[in-house]
């Protein structure tokens, strides 16, 4: 007899029930729940507006194709939504010849100072998306779901494709990369992250 | 870097990394517009045919069944009547 997987509990399931019949309400506000999540991921990832809307607008319509055929109970659908949005934007990069794989070595972080960097919080800030934007893109990918969407290790797992031992070992390496590259902010970061003062 | 230094740090990551305001009206416009109306619609009709043709199927067998037991029982009738007949005329 095998394993049965337990039912997963899913808030958005009344939701996207009613959008796959055809509900214009329950649609609308499914893609309000939803997008800003997949605003954020796609913005991380691309670091570009323009780019990250068009990956929102994508993941959503895919959304709209799979809605009536969704199972509720198998998966959360927000996990599949995320899936979704991080594939096409690895497709993206991958396409621009922006995709940084596992192993290849990030550029060094130019130290020198910003142009407007006039305020301590903006130079911070700075270093710390430049640090970001050199991890590799799965590392990346990793740190964003699980430290900035909060996602469980399962979910971010299943987003990537990988075992949460998979994962747990990408965010590892991502997070000793990003301790590398702002050892000499490190002052400043937890003074941020004490007095607040960073916008 | 300590447990503490490490918090601290994705404390500060946060706040050093905001992401720009999404333009909600137009990605709701945009998904609003693809989302297919027309299935809508279709969906509608499909269940009120399909509530139809239920009701049909149940009413018409619901009334074959109906005559069946009708005619079942009328059966049942005579044979009783005919049996008390040839009773009655063999006793008497």
């Amino acid at each position: 007899m095998g394993v049965v997987e337990p039912l997963v509990f899913d808030p958005l399931s009344g939701l996207v029930a009613k959008a796959g019949r055809g509900d214009r309400q329950a649609a609308s506000d499914l893609v309000k729940a939803v997008s800003p999540g997949v605003w954020r991921i796609a913005w991380r990832l691309l670091r570009d507006a323009a780019e990250a809307e068009d990956v929102t607008q994508e993941a959503l319509i895919r959304m709209w194709k799979i809605a009536p055929k969704w199972k509720p109970g198998r998966a959360k659908f927000e996990t599949w939504l995320y899936q979704v949005a991080t594939n096409l934007c690895f497709d993206r990069l991958r396409k621009a010849g922006r995709f940084v794989e596992e192993g290849a070595a990030p550029e060094p972080c130019d130290k020198a100072p910003l142009p407007d960097a006039d305020l301590a919080g903006t130079n911070l800030r700075a270093r710390i998306d430049l640090a970001l934007a050199q991890l590799p893109d799965r590392q990346r990918t990793a740190i964003v779901l699980t430290h900035y969407e909060s996602l469980p290790a399962k979910a971010a797992g299943e987003i990537l494709g990988i075992s949460v031992d998979a994962l747990e070992s990408l965010l590892s390496r991502g997070r000793r990369a990003l301790r590398v590259a702002l050892a000499e902010e490190k002052h400043d970061l937890l003074e941020a992250a004490v007095e607040g003062y960073v916008a | 870097m300590t447990d503490s230094g490490f918090h601290a740090l994705n404390r500060a990551l946060d706040k050093a990394s905001p992401v720009p305001p999404m333009p909600m009206e137009r990605i709701q416009d945009a998904a609003m517009a693809a989302f297919p109306a027309s299935k809508s619609v279709m969906d509608n009709w499909t269940a009120r045919f399909g509530a139809l043709a239920a009701t049909i199927v149940l009413g018409f067998g619901g009334f074959m069944a109906f005559q069946s037991y009708q005619a079942e029982q009328r059966a049942l009738v005579a044979d009783a009547d005919a049996f008390a007949e040839a009773l009655l005329s063999e006793s008497f």
